[in-house]
């Protein structure tokens, strides 16, 4: 699904992304990526989301190198992957439907496949009841599952997270992680990145660790790692 | 492009000026304010034009015509004074040409300057020659058409009488006036674009995280960027509506206002129906291109997401 080959990415001011970086993820997998801040982490969604190029190497995703995609082909590549952010980023002037219909609206999905897949995705979040509230009016665990379920609607073989747990209490946090479960049961591959030790810890799910933009670690779902502070305390 | 996608830009595009009100608000008047001193200039100018142009249509000049073939002997033309008639008309930018006979000279005379002053003079007696009065296309080539007119001597034309001087000054006056509006318009315009463009910038600056998130999403640059355009046209078309509908309903007032005051016929000013046909249609599309600028330029910049 996801491979890294010796991809390397240096900033225009000199700061290292990642360095040398190989990685595969196969279809289907759940990958937490951990590391401090300024390990790589961030690089690697940016990379994978095609915000930044990288300074070498290839990068495929669903047998397709990303670093040869065009400019104008770019959304149609983004719309492989569902993505969930730190701060949701949802469209603070429409309801949460209109944010999950959003996704499929530039699909150019019919009206009727809306009303259809939209209710479905929001009672997977457990979102039914609040269709009709806007962002301002969600709790953040709220905004976080809006998010998901806008990420989600349109199946992608893909789900990429990044810090989906960083501002919301542990037990939301949980609830979010246990939705990503969810999704990646129905067979989505999902990327998770973070600094949350105690759900890294509490998953039990491969987890790839980054230091200074190098893999220093890359462990199995067979158990958790001693990753050696390499991981903050969440 | 699927009928429902262009019914949710539109959909989306109101909903956006609607939601942004005291932005829209602001950009509409900031369009609106430029179009109209736009249009105030543009009537000045088209009327200055117009009172030129109808000045022109009086500033003719005569050719009179020499003893050989001036006298005749009935009211036709001579076969001289037709083929002198067909050489002037053949000069180019001569617009039209109009047959005076002696008789009618006099009689115009008389009419300027009184019958007792013209006594003794009718018939055998007048001492005026018959003459055309030559028409241009435009006064600014008034010394060409002299000139080629006194090169028809062998033909016999005596002396070609004009008001040279003033037609020189009215045709300078024109340019300069036409020059004038024209710069005028093009600097306006161009404020317009900037103000709109500025206006429309702050509008997007304030919405270019929900620019990226749409790109995030897989959204394509013209989807993100259609409902800003049309918001920027709607933006713009209201901007023009509001001067084109003063414009409407002002002109008529001002044109009977001024003419109660100069209280003459010699200005005359264009009809309102001028209004009606150009400067309302004008002050749309200005608007709506404008606004078209002002949304393209500002969304431009967002979407290398």
């Amino acid at each position: 699904m996801i491979e890294f080959n010796k991809v390397s990415k240096i900033y225009e001011n000199g700061a290292r992304g990642l360095c040398d970086f190989d990685l595969f993820i196969d279809k289907g997998e759940f990958v937490f990526v951990v590391g401090t801040s300024g390990s790589g982490k961030s690089s690697l969604v940016r990379l994978l989301l095609k915000e930044i190029e990288p300074s070498g190497g290839e990068i495929i995703v669903d047998g397709e190198d990303i670093t040869t995609i065009k400019r104008r082909h770019l959304p149609y590549y983004r719309r492989k992957m569902g993505v969930v952010f730190q701060d949701f980023r949802l469209l603070k002037n429409k309801t949460v439907f209109e944010n999950v219909a959003y996704a499929m609206q530039i699909v150019e999905a019919t009206n009727r496949e809306i009303r259809r897949a939209v209710p479905q995705v929001l009672a997977l979040v457990g979102l039914q009841k609040k269709a009709k509230a806007y962002p301002n009016q969600l709790s953040g665990g709220e905004q976080q599952r809006t998010a998901l379920a806008r990420a989600i609607v349109n199946r992608p073989p893909l789900l990429i997270a990044d810090e989906p747990t960083g501002n919301l209490d542990p037990d939301t946090a949980w609830e979010i992680m246990t939705l990503l479960e969810d999704i990646n049961d129905r067979g989505t591959t999902v990327l998770v990145a973070t600094h949350a030790h105690d759900i890294v810890d509490d998953m039990q799910k491969r987890v790839v660790a980054l230091k200074n933009g190098e893999l220093v670690q890359d462990v199995g779902v067979a158990g958790f790692p001693d990753l050696g502070g390499i991981i903050d305390e969440a | 492009m699927r009928l429902r996608t262009i019914k949710y830009y539109i959909h989306e595009a109101i909903r956006s000026v609607i939601y942004n009100k005291f932005m829209s608000i602001a950009s509409i008047f900031a369009v609106a304010s430029s179009i109209f001193i736009v249009a105030i200039f543009f009537m000045i100018g088209a009327n200055v034009e117009h009172f030129m142009g109808e000045l022109e249509a009086q500033m003719a000049m005569s050719v009179r015509m020499d003893e050989r073939i001036s006298h005749r002997v009935d009211e036709d033309m001579t076969a001289a004074q037709i083929t002198l008639r067909n050489q002037i008309l053949a000069i180019p930018n001569v617009a039209g040409l109009t047959f005076v006979s002696r008789e009618e000279a006099l009689e115009s005379m008389a009419d300027r300057i009184g019958p007792q002053h013209i006594e003794g003079m009718e018939g055998d007696a007048n001492p005026l020659r018959d003459s055309f009065t030559v028409e241009l296309t435009d006064l600014g080539f008034h010394d060409d058409v002299e000139r080629a007119i006194l090169n028809l001597e062998h033909l016999g034309v005596a002396e070609v009488h004009s008001h040279a001087q003033f037609a020189n000054t009215l045709s300078t006056i024109s340019s300069i006036v036409t020059l004038f509006v024209i710069l005028l318009l093009i600097v306006l315009a161009g404020i317009s674009v900037i103000i709109i463009t500025n206006t429309i910038r702050i509008t997007v600056n304030a919405r270019k995280t929900e620019i990226n998130i749409m790109k995030y999403v897989g959204a394509t640059d013209w989807f993100v960027r259609w409902p800003f355009v049309l918001e920027g046209v709607i933006i713009g078309l209201l901007g023009g509506a509001v001067p084109g509908f003063i414009c409407l309903f002002a002109y008529p007032r001002v044109v009977a206002a001024l003419n109660d005051i100069l209280n003459n016929d010699a200005i005359v000013f264009l009809p309102d129906y001028y209004i009606t046909m150009y400067v309302f249609p004008l002050s749309l599309i200005l608007g709506v291109l404008i606004g078209l600028m002002g949304s393209i330029t500002s969304v431009k910049k967002h979407l290398k997401v």
